[in-house]
C-alpha cells in the first residue's frame, strides 16, 4: 500500500480556552481530490492553515508524503503549493514580477521560472494586462494568480482554501480545469469551500468538520451509504426512495440544519 | 415594516469614534505584546513629554523676558520654532501611536461635514499637535505674566495659528498623498526636487558675481524677514507686536490675515477630504493601454545576486521594486539631502549666515551629516516586514529559511543606505571642503558597523514586534511602541560609540586609528549578526500567528 499524502493524528489547535480543532484524524491518499467540508468557524481553516505551516499544532502530529511537518517543514513545503485564506500575494508588484518571485522562492533556476511564468499567465488569462499591478486585479484574477503562485514548482499536493469563493463562472472554469489536470497527473488536491455543488461535482473524498471534530471522512459513496443505512435503521421514509442523496444532504444531516429559517427579524421589511 | 434611523449628532458621531479607539486600545492590551507596547508607550511618552515641557517652560520665560524687556520683533522667532517643529516633526519621526483609517467610516451614512470635522479632531492628536500647543500655551503664559493686558489678542491670535497648523499639516500630507501615489505626478515631484537642489547648486556663483560686481543681491537678510513676516508664524508674531505696541489695527490686520491663511489652507484640505468623500482610489498602475496581441509571453529573467541564496535574490528584487513603486519610500531616500543641501549651501556661501556645520571642525562634518542620513533610513530595519502585507504569508508556505528572506532585506537595506550615503557624500563634497581620504575611510567603517549591529537586532524585532504600514500613506508610518523604545536605545549606543571614536581620534589627531577600531568592531558584532540570522528562522516559525494576524489585517 502507498504512503498517504496526508496524515493527522490527535491535530488539536486551541485559542486560550476554545478548541478550535480537537483531535482530528485525517487520511488523505495519493491522487485523491478531497474536499473538507464544514460550517462556518467549524474549523477548517484551521486545519488548513496548520497543515501548510501558518499555523503551530497545539497537539498532533502531520505527515504530508510521510515527512514530519515538525521535523522537515521545509521538504514538505518544497512538495507543496498552497493558496491561503488571504491568497498571499504582494499587492505592488504585476502578475508576472510575482510569479517570478515565487518561481525563486520554489529554488527554480531562472530560465525555468522565466518559462513558467509566461506560460502560467498565458494559461490563466492574465497575460493581457502585463504593468497592471496584483493590487489593482480584480478579485477573480488575484485568485487566478494566486493558484498560478502555488503550482509554478509543480507541487505533488495543491491545498486551496475556499478556491471559488468570489470567483466568477469564467476563472472558475480555468481553474477547475488546472485542479482537474493536475489529478490527472497524479496530484493530491486538498480544498476547502462553502459550495457543495462545486466539491460534489470535482470532489472523489470529502472530509465534514463541525465544532473542531471530524463527524465524516470517506469517499463520497461511502458517506452517502452510511447515512442512508443510518436513516434506514432509523425507520426514515425519506431514505426507501430510492433517491440518491447529494452532497447538501449528507451535509445537513451530519452538522444538522434543522433551525435553518425559523426564526425572524421584526423589524426587517 | 422596516424603518430607517435617524443620522447621530456630530457630537454623537466623535463620541462612537472615541469609544471605538478606545476599545480597539483596550482589546489591544489582552495580549503579552500588546501590554508591552503600553509600557513602551508610556516610557517614550514621559520622555517626550518631559523634553516638550522642559522646552515649552523655555519659550515661556522667552516670550516673558522678551515682552518684558520690549524686545518684541523677537517674537515671531519663537512662533517659527513652534511652526518648524510642528510640521516638520511628522515627516522626520515614525508615530508609534495607532492612525486611525477615516475612510473605514464612509460605510455609514457620515455627511461630508461630518467626515471633515471628525478627520481635523482626530488630527489634532497628534504629538506634534500636542507638543506644539503645549508650547502656544507656554508661550501665552509668558506674555500674559509679562504683559496681562495683551490677554485679549493673546487668545484669538494663538488659536488661530494653532488651527492654520493643524490644518497645514494635514493639507500637506493629504496633498502629498495624492502626488506620492501617482507614477506621473511622482515622476513631476521628484524633477521639481531635482531642479531646487541644482538651482542651489547655480545660485551660489551667481550671488558671487553678483558680490563680486559690487552689485546688491536682491535677496538680503531684510528681504527675506519681509518675506518671513508675510508667513504664518511671522503674522501670528506681528499681531502680538501690534497688540504689544497698542497699535489694535495691526494686530486686527495680522490676526486677520492669519485667518485668511487659515481658509485657504481648509480649502485646500477640503478638495482632498472631498475626494476621499466621494471614495478616491489612489491605485497606481499604468493607465491601461490597448491589448497586445496574443501571443507568446515575454517575461524578464529574475535577478541573480552573486554570492547570495535565490531567495535572498528574489527578496532583494522584490524590495527594489516596492521602494521604486513607493512615494514616501522614496522621500524618505531625500529627506536627508532636503534637509542637509540647505546647510551645505548655506556654508558654501563662506560664511555669511550663521550655520551649524560651521561650528563644526572640519573633520567631524562629513560623519556628522552621514550620521543623520542613517539615522532617517535606519527606520525600516526594525520594521522590515511593515510592508509585506499579505505578501508575509507567502513566506511561510515556501520553503524558504527566514534567514534567506532576512539576508535579503538586509542587502537591500545595505544597498539604500549606501546609495544615500554616497549621494550625502557627493552634495558635502561639492558644497563643502573636501573631507580628507582617511576622515571617507573611517565613516564609511562606522556605518558598515553600524549596520551589521542594527541588523542584528533589527532582524530580531522585525519578527517579534512587526507593524502593518501602509504603502503609499505618509501619514500611516507607524511601529510599534516596543520597536521605537529599542530601536532609540541601539542608536543611541550605536552613535554613541562610533562619535566616541571619532572624536577622540579627532582630539589626538590619529584619524587612522579609527577605521582599523570600526572594522574590529564590525568584525566583532559579525557573530552576533550570524547569530541574530539563524535565530530567525525558529523565531520567525515561533512568531507566525503575530507575524500573519498583524501584516494580514
Amino acid at each position: 500500500m502507498s504512503e498517504p499524502a496526508i496524515t493527522t493524528e490527535g491535530l488539536t489547535r486551541r485559542f486560550g480556552d476554545l478548541v478550535a480543532v480537537e483531535n482530528v484524524n485525517l487520511r488523505v491518499d495519493p491522487g485523491q481530490f478531497f474536499g473538507f467540508l464544514g460550517p462556518n468557524g467549524a474549523g477548517k481553516s484551521t486545519t488548513i492553515k496548520m497543515l501548510t505551516g501558518l499555523l503551530a499544532p497545539s497537539a498532533g502530529r502531520m505527515r504530508i508524503l510521510g515527512i514530519d511537518l515538525d521535523e522537515n517543514t521545509v521538504e514538505v513545503k518544497r512538495q507543496i503549493g498552497v493558496v491561503p485564506e488571504g491568497l498571499a500575494l504582494y499587492g505592488r508588484l504585476t502578475g508576472a514580477e510575482f510569479l517570478t518571485f515565487a518561481g525563486r522562492m520554489y529554488g527554480l533556476d531562472p530560465p525555468t521560472t522565466a518559462q513558467r511564468t509566461g506560460e502560467l499567465l498565458e494559461f490563466m488569462e492574465l497575460a493581457d494586462r502585463p504593468k497592471t499591478l496584483i493590487t489593482d486585479y480584480s478579485h477573480g484574477m488575484q485568485k487566478k494568480l494566486a493558484m498560478a503562485a502555488a503550482v509554478i514548482h509543480g507541487p505533488k499536493i495543491l491545498f486551496l482554501d475556499e478556491p471559488f469563493e468570489g470567483v466568477d463562472a469564467i476563472a472558475s472554469g480555468t481553474i477547475k480545469a488546472m485542479l482537474q489536470r493536475m489529478i490527472t497527473r497524479g496530484a493530491t488536491i486538498f480544498l476547502t469551500s462553502h459550495v457543495l455543488e462545486i466539491v460534489e461535482r470535482l470532489c472523489t473524498h470529502v472530509a465534514i468538520i463541525h465544532k473542531g471534530a471530524l463527524v465524516a471522512q470517506g469517499s463520497l459513496e461511502e458517506l452517502r451509504s452510511g447515512i442512508e443505512a443510518r436513516r434506514a435503521g432509523d425507520g426514515d421514509g425519506s431514505a426507501a426512495a430510492g433517491e440518491k442523496l447529494t452532497l447538501e444532504q449528507i451535509f445537513l444531516d451530519l452538522v444538522g440544519g434543522s433551525r435553518l429559517g425559523t426564526q425572524e427579524l421584526s423589524w426587517l421589511g | 415594516m422596516a424603518g430607517v434611523a435617524a443620522e447621530p449628532a456630530l457630537v454623537e458621531q466623535l463620541r462612537l469614534v472615541a469609544g471605538l479607539r478606545w476599545n480597539l486600545f483596550r482589546n489591544g492590551l489582552r495580549t503579552m505584546r500588546g501590554r508591552l507596547e503600553l509600557v513602551s508607550l508610556i516610557i517614550l511618552s514621559t520622555m517626550m513629554g518631559l523634553g516638550a515641557l522642559g522646552a515649552g517652560v523655555g519659550l515661556g520665560v522667552g516670550a516673558f523676558f522678551i515682552v518684558y524687556g520690549g524686545h518684541l520683533r523677537w517674537l515671531s522667532l519663537l512662533f517659527w520654532g513652534v511652526f518648524l517643529m510642528w510640521q516638520l516633526f511628522p515627516l522626520l519621526a515614525a508615530t508609534s501611536s495607532a492612525q486611525f483609517d477615516f475612510k473605514n467610516l464612509l460605510r455609514f451614512p457620515l455627511r461630508y461635514f461630518s467626515f471633515y470635522v471628525l478627520s481635523m479632531i482626530y488630527g489634532m492628536f497628534d504629538s506634534s499637535a500636542l507638543v506644539g500647543s503645549l508650547w502656544l500655551v507656554c508661550i501665552a503664559i509668558g506674555i500674559a505674566v509679562a504683559k496681562p493686558a495683551m490677554l485679549l489678542w493673546i487668545v484669538p491670535v494663538l488659536l488661530v495659528f494653532a488651527i492654520v497648523n493643524v490644518l497645514l499639516t494635514r493639507t500637506v500630507f493629504a496633498w502629498f498623498d495624492r502626488w506620492l501615489a501617482k507614477r506621473r505626478t511622482r515622476e513631476a515631484l521628484l524633477l521639481v526636487f531635482v531642479l531646487a537642489m541644482l538651482s542651489l547648486q547655480f545660485l551660489g556663483p551667481v550671488i558671487g558675481r553678483w558680490e563680486k560686481d559690487g552689485k546688491r543681491i536682491p535677496l538680503q537678510p531684510a528681504i527675506a524677514l519681509q518675506i518671513a513676516r508675510a508667513l504664518p508664524p511671522g503674522l501670528a508674531g506681528d499681531g502680538l507686536i501690534g497688540a504689544a505696541s497698542d497699535s489694535p489695527s495691526r494686530a486686527a490686520t495680522s490676526l486677520l490675515l492669519l485667518s485668511a491663511y487659515g481658509g485657504a489652507l481648509a480649502w485646500l484640505l477640503g478638495i482632498r477630504l472631498r475626494a476621499q468623500y466621494r471614495g478616491e482610489d489612489l491605485g497606481e498602475s499604468a493607465a491601461p493601454a490597448a491589448a497586445p496581441a496574443r501571443g507568446k509571453v515575454s517575461v524578464g529573467q529574475p535577478w541573480r545576486l552573486p554570492f547570495v541564496s535565490a531567495p535572498s535574490s528574489a527578496v532583494f528584487e522584490k524590495e527594489v521594486r516596492y521602494l521604486l513603486r513607493s512615494g514616501p519610500m522614496l522621500l524618505q531616500l531625500a529627506i536627508p539631502l532636503i534637509i542637509l543641501a540647505p546647510l551645505a549651501f548655506s556654508f558654501h556661501q563662506g560664511g555669511k549666515h550663521s550655520n551649524p556645520l560651521q561650528r563644526l571642525p572640519t573633520d567631524l562634518v562629513l560623519p556628522i551629516c552621514m550620521a543623520y542620513a542613517f539615522l532617517i533610513q535606519s527606520n525600516f530595519v526594525f520594521n522590515s516586514f511593515g510592508f509585506d502585507g499579505n505578501g508575509v504569508q507567502f513566506l511561510f508556505v515556501t520553503p524558504v529559511r527566514f534567514r534567506d528572506v532576512l539576508i535579503g532585506k538586509n542587502l537591500y537595506h545595505g544597498m539604500t543606505t549606501l546609495v544615500e550615503m554616497i549621494l550625502v557624500g557627493l552634495v558635502m563634497t561639492m558644497l563643502l571642503p573636501t573631507p580628507r581620504a582617511i576622515v571617507v575611510l573611517a565613516t564609511f567603517t562606522a556605518l558598515l558597523f553600524a549596520s551589521l549591529g542594527n541588523f542584528s537586532v533589527g532582524n530580531l524585532l522585525s519578527l517579534s514586534f512587526p507593524r502593518r504600514m501602509e504603502f503609499g500613506m505618509m501619514r500611516q508610518r507607524r511601529v510599534s511602541g516596543v520597536t521605537m523604545a529599542v530601536s532609540l536605545g541601539m542608536q543611541a549606543v550605536l552613535l554613541g560609540i562610533c562619535g566616541g571614536i571619532l572624536t577622540f581620534c579627532y582630539f589626538f589627531k590619529s584619524f587612522w586609528i579609527a577605521p582599523l577600531l570600526f572594522l574590529a568592531l564590525a568584525g566583532a558584532v559579525v557573530p552576533f549578526y550570524r547569530m541574530s540570522l539563524d535565530r530567525c528562522s525558529k523565531l520567525a516559525l515561533e512568531k507566525r500567528e503575530v507575524l500573519t494576524a498583524e501584516l494580514c489585517r
